[in-house]
């Protein structure tokens, strides 16, 4: 799959071209190409062991790749050791030195690349007030609380001045109030520095909220690289779909019904027919589907893009209802077609809508196109 | 008033309790006071209390009571200041060679390499051999008529390495090191497996050398360890006794008679118990005063992760 609609080459800060990291049998990273642009911010997001740090890992030259190049602002950088990369990384456990003060910590990069002293301690000094950490030097990182390691570790990163920022789950230790907070103070300190950074999740909330172009990592192979609104919109395949956004795409299968269907106030023609009722296809979908000469398919459809109507071409029944502030979703239950329950679907109540209680019977209306996927492959129809 | 009284019986009552407590708590330390009492404390009173009388020159005659002159006149004896100097000449040859070693073999060990096991368990090994058995093959090893090590160094014919008043000390340090790096290399290498390797990936994108990683990563985490190793080897060589015994008996010419067999010669050879129990004591002293000082000194410049 492409990394993205650029060529290859010198323009990008990190290029990875046909990157592959295999253990053994096991690939951890297949076949992978991203093109990372100077100053941007990058998030790699994918479920756990989906390859994402091996990612990191790769770039930084911690591993070296089984197949493929890792440039550097344009530069091959395979067989080249991590320190002459120019990257920094931050880690998860923010690995700081446990023996060493804040300052000796921060200062650590600088006298191992032989910083005179006093410039040490200058760019130490700015780097702490920056970070508002100027009142911790002295103390031992086991004094800190996980925010303040957290900065630390940043801290230890910036000073040097990298290239790049690696960053592998950095907030993935605080606690969820904390996180939200780093989260913007991360990417408004990225935004004043200009650097370029690849930043590393499995949290898709984090991904979509701080990323401006997120790729998305699944099973060592990458499967969508776009804006987050792009992602959300039109998944590139099944997986994506239901991993990005909360909460994730409806997916569900569908049959192409044989003849056109007039429901309520949709348009006839040609539609898709799911457990409970038929969603509407639109011309482009009708003409890829028989491009394909599929008759079967999985059909995707955001809570957002589906509401209660009393119009609507879905039968279905209120599970529960749950209420997240403003935002009110319905889970509601398809109709059983074998022997297994009917499929769940998440359906977001609008603003001023009275909310179904549960066990009522409801019908469900599509506002907008579902997402067709390929059964066998799970890829998107009309890419 | 009566609430006062109440007071009272509640303060009588918690004092009971506190006492019942205390009492428990004794109860239950009290097998190991037992068996310190008879296998530790009494001897070593009685060590003490022996080292007031002369032992007779005839085993048939009674001991003289001498007070502690006994003590001042061992201390200051050649044979016992030889004998101590030569205890901290072995410690010297020993413990740092010992513990440098076995953080080498352990940071080889550590890598992520196939059959690295083998390596392991060959570098542990030693610590399933009695010193005996390790005496007894460097023994032959050191033979200046089959010895492999006698013939590789040159040494063939003669009286031997043993036995040259030079290289004896030397030599029975090597066997000790060899018997001894088991167990270094274990401790060393359970300590390295704690130390994150993010740390190290961290210093390694800083951009430390691999000398500069392991000065100033590896080694303070490992300090702990080491200092442990420290305390633990020299009370180890000041009371190494079978590789002695067993290779040079303290010979050449006293040069292996270290603290610990001059002890065993005094009261066993030549049955001076008066003597044995002075030095025996001052053993005692000497290991009390080197570890209280580690503890006190060395500690600080250790790095405990908390």
């Amino acid at each position: 799959m492409d990394g993205g609609d650029r060529p290859p080459g010198a323009a990008s800060a990190i290029s990875l071209e046909g990157i592959t990291k295999s253990y053994g049998e096991v690939a951890a990273v297949d076949d992978l190409s991203l093109q990372i642009d100077p100053g941007e911010l990058l998030v790699l997001v994918g479920p756990s062991g989906c390859g994402k740090s091996t990612v990191l890992r790769l770039i930084a030259g911690l591993d070296e790749p089984t197949a493929g190049t890792v440039r550097i602002a344009g530069e091959v950088v395979n067989g080249i050791d991590p320190k002459d990369r120019d990257v920094a990384m931050v880690f998860q456990s923010y690995a700081l030195y446990p023996h060493m003060t804040v300052a000796r910590n921060i200062e650590f990069p600088l006298r191992a690349r032989r910083v005179p002293k006093a410039e040490r301690e200058r760019s130490v000094a700015g780097v702490a007030r920056n970070l508002q950490i100027d009142h911790l030097l002295k103390r031992k990182p086991a004094a800190l609380s996980g925010g303040q390691r957290q900065r630390v570790a940043l801290a230890r990163a910036i000073v040097r001045r990298p290239r790049a920022f690696l960053m592998d789950e950095p907030l993935s230790n605080l606690d969820a109030q904390l996180r939200i907070e780093m989260r913007a103070a991360l990417v408004e300190l990225q935004a004043r520095l200009g650097t370029t950074v690849v930043y590393v999740t499995h949290d898709q909330v984090e991904a979509v909220t701080m990323g401006r172009r997120i790729a998305i990592l699944d099973s060592g192979r990458l499967q969508q690289v776009a804006t987050p609104a792009e992602v959300q919109a039109r998944p590139a395949n099944a997986f994506v779909a239901a991993f990005i956004g909360s909460p994730p795409m409806n997916v569900m299968p569908a049959t192409l019904e044989p003849g056109e269907v007039t429901t309520g106030t949709q348009n006839a023609g040609r539609h898709l027919a799911v457990a409970g009722g038929v969603l509407p296809l639109t011309g482009a979908q009708q003409a890829a589907l028989g491009a394909r000469d599929l008759t079967t398919v999985l059909a995707g459809i955001r809570a957002e893009d589906l509401q209660v109507d009393p119009e609507g071409s879905v039968r279905a029944t209120v599970s529960f209802v749950e209420s997240f502030g403003a935002e009110r979703i319905a889970a509601c239950r398809l109709p059983a077609t074998g022997a297994a329950d009917g499929q769940l679907v998440m359906v977001r109540i609008s603003a001023g809508a009275r909310a179904p209680r549960t066990g009522e019977a409801v019908t469900l209306g599509a506002h907008a196109p579902a997402s067709l996927f390929d059964p066998a492959s799970g890829a998107r129809l009309d890419a | 008033m009566p609430d006062r009284r109440r007071r009272t019986v509640l303060g009588r009552r918690a004092s009971r309790r506190a006492l019942r407590e205390a009492a428990t708590g004794y109860l239950l330390v009290l097998p190991a006071l037992a068996t310190f009492a008879v296998f530790v404390f009494y001897p070593l009173g009685r060590a003490i209390w022996l080292g007031l009388y002369r032992t007779s020159v005839s085993p048939n005659l009674p001991s003289t009571y001498v007070g502690p002159s006994q003590y001042a006149s061992v201390v200051s004896s050649s044979a016992f200041l030889g004998s101590l100097w030569r205890t901290i000449l072995f410690a010297v040859f020993t413990m740092p060679a010992g513990i440098a070693l076995g953080i080498a073999l352990a940071m080889l060990a550590h890598q992520r390499l196939r059959g690295i096991q083998v390596f392991r368990t060959v570098f542990s090994s030693t610590v399933a051999t009695s010193t005996a058995v390790a005496s007894v093959i460097f023994f032959t090893l050191l033979d200046p008529q089959i010895g492999l090590l006698s013939y590789w160094l040159g040494k063939k014919g003669g009286a031997g390495i043993l036995s040259d008043p030079t290289f004896a000390l030397p030599a029975v340090s090597v066997v000790s090191i060899w018997q001894n790096i088991g167990f270094t290399f274990i401790l060393m290498s359970a300590a390295l497996q704690a130390i994150p390797d993010t740390l190290l990936d961290a210093a390694r994108l800083d951009g430390a050398s691999s000398w500069h990683r392991f000065r100033s990563v590896t080694l303070p985490l490992l300090s702990p360890t080491v200092f442990f190793a420290i305390v633990v080897g020299i009370i180890g060589s000041f009371q190494a006794f079978g590789q002695i015994d067993i290779l040079t008996q303290g010979g050449p010419n006293n040069h292996t008679m270290v603290l610990i067999y001059y002890i065993y010669q005094s009261a066993f050879v030549n049955n001076d118990y008066g003597l044995a129990a002075v030095a025996s004591v001052v053993l005692f002293a000497i290991l009390l005063v080197v570890t209280l000082v580690q503890f006190r000194f060395v500690e600080r410049r250790v790095f405990y992760a908390t």
